[in-house]
């Protein structure tokens, strides 16, 4: 009986002691027991074993095995980081029980706080209305849109906006702002309040809000015309605008007054004649900014001076082995800035027999701007192409196709 | 790490190199030889006497030699430890140590010559 309870008291050493040692200190525990007979000896054995656990197993613990030192210099001569196994025997079944409840535990516990800890901030509702993205903004947002008499003077509860992101464009973008039924609020709302409302947000404001025959009309003919005007291929959205005049004029529109309901369906209606998943028609509750005629001279100083920090994104440009140019390029930056990082570049690799455009992290930028990045095969005689020519798409990532030829 | 775990000597593990100084012993072998050595005062519980040659082992200060029984403890394989040359010249240095201590405590009179 007693051997029993010093056995399960064994398992409070760690595994790797208990591996080397268990059966010699159980033996050593049956010497003393056959040695040390008697009431008081038998305490005495007692009152040594409890005092040597309490003072080794957690030194055991605390106890770094040498192939673990060994280890950690392995790893800081070479620098790479890798994987050491310690321990070979497999998990017991309460310790996998154990990590499946802790697991279990903690992903409950983030999921709580994800849904109602902590708000979901789309990034885009942060960043538009920030000023210091003006000249940024400058590219990428629609033109000064359409106002109803009753949106011009102050801030609206609801607003819908539609963008259209097709390839070829970085972001023609196409907003419309709507008025609603309901009256103003007494007080514009602090601009990071506005912000923090996440499109299409169901508040009680919203859930009441509704949208008229006129507003509707308002939409789809602000729609067209952007449509018209923006997007890629003209015939495409051309045949979208018809779409969408044709869907009013039949009546199909009539029947919704949610301005949540009333953007889906319009994108819906456009994306039927193209499926073109980055053209989509938003609805915000949150009035959109009004549009910015063009950078200001801080903003241009502020974007130099990031351009200038940033290498104007080019994070690398190398000759590999077999003269192959090597060029990291992570967005595409207003010429008009670049222009003299770009010429460096691109003339330290004119003698290479081919070049490697790693777009791979590229944001993206301006279709224009993309375009004068862009080697011509003037310029460069074998540039690699194994996946293609370089596409920039409307959402600012450069892609890539396959080339036939 | 063994040689962090070992400087400064710790008591238990200086006394076993002791023990093993004179003949190669297991484990309760090296248990009784201690309390033999210091008179009863020293008991190494399984885990201060393990953990102890674990260090030394990894040191190389002591090795394992072949199993197998002790005729007067029954018929159980048992692991026999034995002393290197370094644990020897270990022993040997902190003994000296101890003995210059010794020297300086009696040089100070506050140990009487009966102790040495």
């Amino acid at each position: 009986m007693s051997e029993k309870i010093y056995a399960w008291l064994l398992r409070l050493y760690p595994s790797r002691f208990r591996g080397a040692y268990r059966d010699e200190a159980l033996q050593l525990f049956r010497d003393r027991s056959r040695d040390e007979r008697g009431f008081h000896a038998r305490l005495r054995l007692w009152f040594d074993l409890l005092c040597d656990l309490a003072l080794t197993v957690p030194r055991e613990y605390f106890h770094v095995q040498p192939e673990l030192v060994s280890y950690s210099a392995h790893l800081r001569s070479e620098g790479v980081p890798s994987f050491f196994v310690l321990v070979e025997e497999s998990p017991g079944p309460g310790a996998l029980l154990f990590g499946g409840v802790l697991s279990a535990a903690a992903l409950v516990t983030f999921s709580v706080l994800l849904n109602h800890g902590v708000k979901h901030v789309p990034l885009s509702a942060l960043i538009r209305p920030t000023q210091s993205s003006a000249h940024e903004r400058s590219f990428q947002s629609s033109p000064p849109e359409p106002r109803t008499a009753s949106s011009t003077s102050q801030p609206q509860p609801a607003a819908g906006s539609s963008s259209s992101q097709p390839n070829n464009t970085e972001n023609a973008k196409t907003s419309d702002s709507q008025s609603t039924a309901l009256p103003p609020p007494d007080r514009p709302k602090p601009l990071k309040q506005q912000m923090l409302q996440p499109r299409g947000a169901t508040n009680p404001a919203s859930a009441v809000a509704r949208i008229d025959a006129a507003e509707r009309q308002r939409v789809v003919h602000g729609a067209v015309a952007n449509l018209k005007q923006y997007y890629v291929y003209p015939d495409v959205g051309q045949k979208m605008a018809d779409a969408l005049l044709a869907h009013q004029k039949n009546g199909d529109d009539d029947a919704v007054t949610d301005g949540a309901a009333f953007a889906s369906l319009l994108t819906k209606q456009m994306r039927d004649v193209s499926p073109d998943r980055h053209l989509t028609l938003d609805y915000s509750e949150a009035p959109l900014p009004q549009h910015p005629t063009g950078p200001t001279p801080e903003d241009l100083a502020r974007y130099r001076e990031a351009m200038k920090q940033q290498n104007c994104a080019f994070e690398k440009v190398a000759v590999l082995p077999h003269n192959i140019g090597y060029l990291k390029l992570n967005a595409f930056p207003d010429v008009s800035v670049c222009q003299q990082t770009a010429a460096a570049a691109m003339a330290s690799l004119n003698h290479a027999d081919a070049i490697i455009f790693d777009l791979r992290d590229n944001r993206g930028g301006e279709p224009d701007r993309s375009r004068s990045w862009l080697p011509t095969s003037s310029t460069i005689p074998n540039t690699c192409t194994t996946r293609g020519k370089i596409r920039p798409s409307s959402r600012g990532r450069a892609r890539l196709f396959r080339e036939t030829d | 790490m063994p040689k962090q775990k070992l400087n400064p000597l710790p008591s238990a593990a200086f006394q076993i190199l002791l023990a093993l100084a004179g003949e190669d012993l297991h484990g309760y072998g090296i248990m009784r030889q201690v309390a033999d050595q210091t008179g009863g005062r020293m008991r190494l519980g399984p885990g201060t006497l393990y953990s102890s040659i674990q260090t030394l082992l990894e040191a190389k200060l002591i090795e394992e030699t072949d199993s197998r029984e002790d005729a007067k403890l029954g018929d159980e394989r048992r692991r026999y430890y034995r002393l290197t040359s370094a644990g020897r010249k270990l022993a040997r240095s902190e003994a000296e140590r101890l003995a210059d201590l010794l020297r300086v405590a009696r040089s100070k009179k506050i140990l009487r010559g009966e102790y040495v």
